[in-house]
């Protein structure tokens, strides 16, 4: 990692929260995968979502990011000092509007290079207008090479700067979670979702990660955060939720959550491999 | 509108083209449960059993000649046995060489659209050059006349004939699918491929039994629509593009949804050709079409070819 | 999830390796190992006749494959029959000396199948190991799903032309020989084939390199484009000509104010297409596409009173130009319509060359490459498809323009047959590259009109159906394949720095250089 800092959004100003869900409901058929979950997060900060498998946590993502809509519920986001709902919205304006997401099994752009991979992000916040590409007027030229050194700095800042030129689908699979997360960056979040971003990491890579989500939140984007590794979590995230069948069943401090006996149950029966991992 | 009378033959008349539609439908449905894919060569699976079946009753029936009686029941039977193996064969030619080496070099979706339609335009073509480029008359298998009438409706000997027999395929695939070891795989399959597989089904033989289910039925089905509709090599196209609007109209991957939507696509073509223009049949068909993929791509059951019937 | 289900008496090796390795490499291993443990029991089923060992080694198999080949070769390229006797042109496929002709010829290629393999295997053995997984990454980030011999080959090929386009100077003067050739040679050549040249091969390269914006750049399979060369040839009809159609705009344009206009009509039909429709899946995008083709077709047929039904347009003034000095027009020769398409053509390349490098391109590929994902990251999907689509009927409204000042037509011209032609030649080509469509459509229409003696047009598209299954199985990049990221790996001097000095190397570049311009960097 180094230490150049990454061109990021706007600086926090405010505090106050980043993201307020409140009572999301969402049904498939007969089945309810998210009954009502609540939960709101501090601008700047690391919030975890934990839950056993089935619990509806990659589909509260799904919520917020426009992917499901849900029958009931809201999610407000304050991508500055104004609010905006975020349900009802499609995936690419959610992202637009300043919450950009990884996914669980890795979506890259498979035969696109690394920095084109980010490039697509970074490019999402360029001046509007399809045809302005065609000619290479001093303008275009000079947007295209901000463009590209930015996609360099955050593919040095996620550690792939030397990877740059590869075509993503040939970079290692610890990379590719990592080039995910700088596409996600290029798009200028406040608000970053990440999708259990240490499955199938080694225990080196989780170190790196746990740098790499505290220096993401040192530049002042929250982050919201799926994952099953009860240490990675307590090292990066200042709060937890946890979901089980769809609602939210304990919330706070990661020790006062690994305390609280709802927890204990909810993982009981179903013993966490990953847990006894490195 | 009209009387009473014209109402039910509308009715009977969609009804049995709808049992049709049927047919072929189920090949779409079947290919698409286990593999995911529009299987776009499926018409000239149906094109290839009409000649089958044409050629091999042509074979039996000296020309100017009429048969009755017991004679004509078994050519019949004759003619969609040929029809049946001659789809069955082209659909076994048409997984072995368009689809399954994609599948073996895991090639993305669009590949396999693509190389079906490839194999539909070599197929189509290559019948027009072997069996020439006119359309061609099923001989008489029996005579041809009203059997009886419903409502005022006069029903032929010929619909009957298709009626019947695309009523016994119809149930005979719904038992093989729904109460049979063989129909247990398909659904595992259709489910869950990996699942299955890892289950002791063997995948590879699934398909191809699919495939040649489909085109059995396809086969038999284009042998019975030549009979009313003559035979060419460009027969396949249309029928086929109705049949995947009944596929889609029941639920792609539902075998009984196939069947409703068949007939109820037959039912708003006869309407729909009485009420605006017969010419305009094709137009209202690629309406229907349209109108299910925007509005209810699932079509009206659901598109599950593995969940219980 | 399925990882944790407990699987049937896991072996403990199993399962120390699942904790450890990745999740989804542990989990192929578990499949693998699952997958053999129930092929044994299967295998040694005592009721089973098992197959002979021979008859399922992979060289009968193939030995198989080529006869059946060979067979199929035969029947195709053997006379026609016709309803009166069916197999008539079967059993005359097969006289004693055809039949010994395509069995050698199977048998052939079944030798030279094999041999490519040993050579392959010989060549990694023999520590070209390294070369060769460059050309499996090469192969991957080309897209490509080829056999290890493919791979090997692809990767010496793809290394010859990347060097050969890196050079500074050499894609530019590459680009310039091709034009000239294009340029020098027509004149040289019978008219019949100057004919070819514009109504078979240049209009159909203009529809090609349309299709490639909605095929190959954004990977939406429109099967019912020839509608909008339709569109744009009876535009033309109508804006041009007072009596040629039974119905007519209240002015009459010279036929370059067609081109705008009919450009403007088609992409507004393409939006108008594209707006209900895609939103569905790959698939049914495709089965939809194709009925509005042939609703086109039906339409142009059926309504007498505006089309002019199936007799056709024919009638409408040529191109021409009138300015004040300069009086020309192109009249009933094929060869000046040839350089309008030249010159069409190249304008295309050119500012697709620039378009597939600029966000735009970026975003189409994403699209084609994982749509949820493009979405997540911002990319409006729906509105960059519906601009492929737009950008895509536009060219071939361009293409209907020059059709209708040129020659005759009818809604037969437009049939579905022609919609499958053009993806043929974007498939033969290969998707996303714009030289690629263009030879492709050279290579093809070429073919055809130089066999026209020997096959008869419309035995063409058995032939052009079959390269279309040969391609996908064996080369579904096409003859051409667009470049791809560069490959990393390849060994030789031209080894990249770790990170090139991109911002300077963007500064210099050539910009719009044609359809090979060397931007590397843009890569």
């Amino acid at each position: 990692m180094t230490g150049r800092p990454i061109p990021g959004p706007r600086p926090s100003t405010t505090l106050g929260p980043v993201l307020d869900v409140r009572d999301v409901t969402l049904r498939f058929g007969g089945l309810t995968s998210l009954d009502g979950v609540s939960l709101r997060q501090d601008r700047g900060s690391v919030l975890a979502v934990i839950g056993p498998n089935g619990a509806g946590k990659t589909s509260l993502f799904n919520c917020l990011t426009g992917a499901y809509r849900p029958q009931r519920g809201s999610a407000r986001f304050w991508p500055a000092d104004d609010g905006v709902e975020l349900v009802g919205r499609s995936p690419h304006r959610v992202a637009r509007l300043g919450v950009a997401r990884t996914f669980q099994n890795i979506r890259l752009f498979p035969e696109m290079s690394a920095v084109e991979n980010v490039q697509v992000g970074v490019e999402v916040r360029a001046r509007p207008g399809a045809l302005r590409g065609l000619l290479p007027t001093r303008a275009v030229r000079r947007e295209e090479r901000e463009t590209l050194d930015r996609c360099h700095e955050l593919l040095d800042f996620v550690g792939l700067g030397h990877r740059a030129e590869r075509p993503a689908a040939a970079l290692a699979y610890g990379e590719q979670r990592r080039l995910e997360i700088a596409r996600a960056l290029g798009t200028s979040p406040s608000l970053l979702l990440l999708d259990e971003p240490a499955a199938g990491a080694t225990a080196a890579e989780r170190t790196d990660l746990v740098t790499l989500i505290h220096a993401i939140a040192g530049r002042g984007i929250s982050v919201l955060l799926i994952e099953h590794d009860i240490r990675l979590v307590a090292a990066v995230a200042r709060a937890i939720v946890v979901l089980n069948f769809g609602r939210v069943i304990a919330a706070g401090r990661p020790d006062e959550v690994r305390a609280d006996p709802a927890v204990v149950e909810a993982y009981l029966g179903e013993p966490d491999e990953r847990r006894d991992g490195p | 509108m009209g009387s009473a009378e014209q109402i039910s033959q509308l009715t009977i008349d969609g009804l049995m083209v709808g049992a049709l539609y049927a047919v072929i439908a189920l090949g779409y449905t079947l290919v698409y449960g286990v593999l995911q894919l529009i299987n776009f060569a499926h018409s000239e699976v149906f094109m290839l059993g009409a000649f089958g079946g044409l050629f091999a009753s042509r074979a039996l029936v000296p020309a100017g000649a009429t048969p009755s009686g017991l004679t004509s029941a078994g050519l019949v039977l004759f003619g969609l046995v040929a029809g049946a193996l001659a789809g069955a064969a082209a659909a076994y030619a048409l997984e072995r060489c368009a689809y399954r080496p994609l599948r073996r070099r895991g090639a993305p979706r669009l590949a396999y659209l693509i190389s079906a339609i490839g194999a539909s335009l070599f197929a189509f073509n290559l019948a027009g050059k072997e069996f020439g480029r006119q359309s061609i008359p099923v001989p008489d298998l029996f005579t041809n006349g009203t059997v009886v009438t419903v409502l005022g409706a006069e029903i032929s000997t010929q619909s009957l004939v298709i009626a019947c027999t695309a009523l016994a395929m119809l149930l005979a695939v719904d038992h093989l699918v729904a109460g049979t070891r063989l129909g247990q795989s398909v659904r595992a399959v259709a489910q869950d491929a990996e699942c299955a597989g890892l289950m002791g089904v063997d995948v590879q033989k699934v398909i191809v039994v699919t495939f040649v289910l489909g085109g059995l039925l396809a086969g038999a089905g284009g042998f019975l629509y030549a009979m009313t509709f003559n035979a060419s090599y460009t027969m396949g196209f249309v029928p086929g593009i109705k049949a995947f609007t009944a596929a889609v109209l029941g639920g792609i991957g539902n075998v009984r949804g196939a069947v409703l939507g068949g007939l109820l696509l037959g039912l708003v073509e006869s309407f729909g050709g009485y009420l605006f223009d017969a010419s305009y049949k094709n137009v209202i068909a690629f309406t229907v079409l349209v109108l299910v993929l925007l509005v209810r791509p699932s079509g009206l059951l659901g598109t599950r070819l593995g969940r219980p019937a | 999830m399925k990882l944790r289900r407990p699987a049937p008496r896991r072996s403990p090796a199993v399962r120390s390796h699942s904790v450890r390795a990745r999740k989804a490499q542990s989990r192929r291993a578990q499949l693998r190992e699952l997958r053999s443990r129930m092929a044994r029991p299967g295998a040694a089923r005592p009721g089973g006749v098992p197959w002979p060992v021979v008859a399922r080694s992979p060289a009968a198999r193939r030995l198989g494959a080529c006869l059946f080949l060979a067979v199929i070769a035969a029947v195709v390229t053997g006379p026609s029959g016709d309803a009166d006797r069916p197999l008539a042109g079967i059993e005359g496929s097969f006289t004693p000396a055809r039949a010994a002709g395509f069995a050698a010829g199977g048998l052939a290629l079944w030798a030279l199948s094999i041999g490519a393999d040993r050579l392959t295997t010989r060549l990694r053995s023999a520590g070209h190991g390294a070369a060769l997984g460059g050309g499996r990454l090469a192969a991957l980030g080309g897209g490509a799903w080829v056999t290890p011999a493919g791979a090997a080959w692809a990767s010496f090929r793809r290394g010859r032309w990347a060097a050969f386009r890196r050079g500074r100077w050499s894609a530019p003067a590459g680009n310039l020989a091709l034009l000239a050739v294009a340029v020098a040679v027509p004149p040289l050549l019978s008219t019949a084939a100057q004919q070819a040249l514009v109504s078979e091969i240049g209009i159909y390269a203009l529809l090609a390199l349309g299709l490639n914006v909605v095929v190959g750049y954004a990977g939406l399979l429109d099967l019912g484009y020839i509608a909008f060369f339709a569109i744009g040839a009876y535009t033309t009809a109508y804006v041009t000509s007072a009596d040629a159609m039974p119905w007519h705009a209240p002015w009459q344009v010279n036929p370059f104010f067609a081109l705008p206009v009919a450009l403007v009509v088609a992409a507004v039909a393409g939006v108008v297409l594209g707006g209900p429709t895609l939103r569905l899946r790959g698939d049914y995008l495709a089965i939809v596409t194709l009925g509005f083709g042939e609703i086109v077709q039906l339409l142009a047929n059926n309504a007498d009173g505006v089309t002019g039904g199936p007799r056709g347009v024919f009638g409408l003034p040529p191109l021409s130009v009138d300015l004040p000095g300069v009086h020309y027009s192109w009249g009933l020769r094929p060869l000046p319509y040839y350089y309008l398409l030249v010159v069409l053509i190249v304008l295309v390349m050119v500012v697709f060359g620039r378009w597939e490098r600029s966000r735009t391109g970026r975003a189409w590929t994403a699209i084609r490459q994982d749509e949820v994902a493009a979405e997540a990251t911002g990319v409006a999907t729906m509105r960059m498809k519906l601009l492929a689509f737009a950008v895509g009927a536009s060219v071939s409204g361009f293409a209907g323009v020059v059709l209708a000042t040129k020659q005759f037509f009818n809604p037969q011209t437009f049939g579905l047959q022609s919609s499958l032609l053009v993806l043929t030649i974007v498939i033969f080509g290969g998707m996303g590259s714009r030289l690629g469509v263009v030879l492709g459509a050279l290579v093809l229409q070429g073919t055809a009109f130089l066999l026209r003696d020997t096959v008869p047009p419309a035995d063409r598209y058995i032939y052009f159906g079959a390269v279309v299954i040969l391609m996908m199985i064996f080369r579904p990049q096409g003859l051409l394949p667009p470049r791809g990221p560069r490959a990393p790996a390849s060994p030789g001097p031209a080894a990249a720095p770790e990170r090139p000095a991109v911002p300077t190397e963007r500064a210099g570049a050539p910009g719009p250089a044609g359809p090979a311009a060397s931007t590397e960097a843009a890569r």
